[in-house]
């Protein structure tokens, strides 16, 4: 059930993309998903595919996680091809039987949706959440997020924030499988029912799980006291991070992915034919 | 009548990187109208066991019976065994959310559908059981101390008078005092109710005082079913499971091994202080 939820998870391990710099990663992402966002052309799309498929093969991450992820997309996936397929009335008619009719372009937008769909998940969780351990993930954060200090935004805090919230994410979820199977066991029907009555069952699991988070909270605001933690000023690092060569080029490769995008927007798989035609 | 297992396997998080199998083609019965203690180390399967039995975790495999019917057969009646199989939960105080405790102790006999007139009469009774006064009961569960949110939770389930109560380390993280008070307490509530409580412990030393029989879970679910005199026999046994006897067994053990002969094998530490004060006593007369 709630164990299900592949949330934010990290597999361990040394391919080339988990050993890119962590900062880097996350301009990474930012670029992958501003050229999803970018490609309308055919060719575009081809090379966003690509990209994405090198960056999962070199991630090493196994295609069954890859497409155990994407399970809760489905669903949307699903609902926009279907709504891209029946209710786009531009292009070429395909088929018509009693109300329903295809156009080209309804399949072909589809058929982008899609794509980009599939991208924007792979791209996303192969660079940052499957091959990023949250920690790193935050540290890098901080790091992009450093100049901002110069004008006052608290960027440590932040992150701090930020790594302690992703910390506590498993620790209650497992806290509300607990409280939920309590609760069942005294009989709390959480399926049945009025939409009043449901909502106060469910009250019956978010009061204890709030008190608890509360305590959760001063236990380790206490627990960081004690070990002398007192705000970012003049605190290093254990891992201090460091730009390698390899990571400049990584980033210089997504840019160049970027741009080729941008480039090839206009370019029909026709134009491709002419340039090889001649 | 019995809550019995027949041949059952639990695997969590099956098909899963995370998969582990909890139990493994265990068979077991626990009796009715008795304290049943169930031990084992950590990992063996104990709470599993525990939400097995009032229908929350289904069988991977295998069948659990309560009073002779598969619980798991009819999905309407899931509601009704989590009645009839109370449930107290590890640290079962971090369940309060009502506003007053008299409230929280009434969630579960509300759930049931009970007239007005019965939940009055059966809060009363459980707190009475667990000893909270009227005073606590009209506090907020989370104003009262530690020990008293155990008793209130604990007073929840018995509430539903169900006819199996199974508490998972009632006495986990109280103080000796509270731990003795509330293990005294159910076998008080257990021999004027009749009802047939389980109780999930690490210690052998507080299965030993208020259990009458006791179910040792080894690593791969092995298990050794019997009165204390049967478990506690084979110390060295109960050594390979990871586990030990209580500590006054072993001292009882060693003292005959150096040849002192004692009348009855003993378990607590109260009954080895009467037979040791009563040889003295003989010795003095000679």
């Amino acid at each position: 059930m709630i164990r299900d939820i592949t949330l934010g998870q990290y597999f361990p391990g040394d391919s080339p993309i988990h050993t890119i710099d962590a900062r880097i990663k996350i301009l990474m992402a930012i670029l992958m998903i501003v050229a999803t966002f970018a490609a309308s052309g055919w060719i575009s799309f081809i090379v966003l595919f690509l990209s994405a498929l090198a960056l999962f093969l070199l991630s090493g991450i196994s295609a069954k996680t890859l497409i155990k992820g994407m399970k809760p997309i489905v669903f949307i996936l699903i609902f926009t091809t279907f709504f891209q397929v029946f209710f786009t009335r531009t292009g070429d008619l395909w088929f018509k039987w009693w109300i329903i009719s295809i156009y080209s372009n309804g399949v072909f937008f589809a058929i982008k949706m899609f794509i980009r769909i599939i991208v924007l998940i792979t791209t996303t969780s192969v660079i940052l959440s499957y091959t990023t351990s949250p920690i790193v993930l935050t540290d890098g954060i901080e790091g992009l997020l450093k100049p901002l200090s110069l004008i006052g935004v608290p960027v440590h805090d932040f992150a701090l924030v930020m790594s302690i919230a992703l910390r506590f994410i498993p620790t209650l979820l497992e806290e509300t499988e607990k409280i939920t199977s309590a609760q069942k066991a005294r009989g709390t029907d959480f399926s049945t029912g009025s939409l009043l009555k449901r909502a106060r069952s469910l009250l019956a699991i978010f009061v204890p799980l709030l008190a608890s988070a509360v305590r959760h909270a001063f236990e380790l605001a206490d627990a960081m006291i004690c070990r002398g933690y007192r705000g970012g000023k003049g605190r290093t690092k254990l891992n201090q991070m460091k730009m390698h060569a390899s990571d400049i080029a990584w980033l210089v490769l997504t840019v160049c992915v970027v741009v080729l995008v941008f480039a090839l927007n206009r370019l029909g798989f026709s134009d491709v034919a002419a340039l090889f035609g001649r | 009548m019995s809550i019995r297992f027949e041949n059952v396997t639990y695997v969590y998080g099956e098909n899963t990187p995370f998969e582990h199998k909890a139990l493994d083609g265990l068979s077991l019965e626990i009796n009715e109208g008795e304290i049943t203690g169930l031990i084992g180390q950590t990992g063996s399967g104990k709470s599993t066991i525990a939400q097995l039995c009032n229908g929350l975790y289904k069988p991977t495999s295998g069948t659990v019976y309560v009073d002779g019917t598969d619980i798991n057969a009819d999905k309407k009646k899931k509601k009704e065994n989590f009645f009839r199989v109370g449930l107290v939960f590890q640290y079962p105080e971090y369940q309060l959310f009502e506003d007053t405790v008299e409230h929280d102790i009434a969630y579960g006999p509300k759930n049931m559908g009970l007239d007005d007139n019965e939940i009055a009469r059966r809060v009363s009774d459980a707190a009475h059981f667990v000893g909270l006064d009227a005073e606590s009961l009209s506090k907020s569960p989370f104003d009262i101390s530690g020990g008293q949110r155990r008793r209130a939770a604990i007073a929840g389930i018995i509430a539903m008078e169900p006819k199996y109560l199974i508490l998972d380390e009632p006495a986990a993280g109280l103080d000796p005092m509270g731990r003795d008070d509330i293990l005294t307490k159910l076998k008080k509530y257990q021999r004027e109710k009749g009802t047939s409580v389980i109780i999930i412990s690490h210690s052998m030393e507080d299965m030993a005082k208020y259990c009458d029989r006791i179910i040792v879970l080894g690593k791969n679910g092995v298990y050794k079913y019997g009165t204390k005199a049967e478990i506690f026999a084979n110390p060295v046994a109960l050594r390979d499971m990871g586990l030990s006897v209580p500590q006054i067994t072993k001292m009882m053990y060693r003292a005959e091994s150096l040849g002192v002969r004692f009348h009855r094998p003993l378990y607590t530490v109260d009954a080895a202080f009467e037979d040791i004060m009563k040889m003295l006593d003989g010795e003095d007369a000679k």
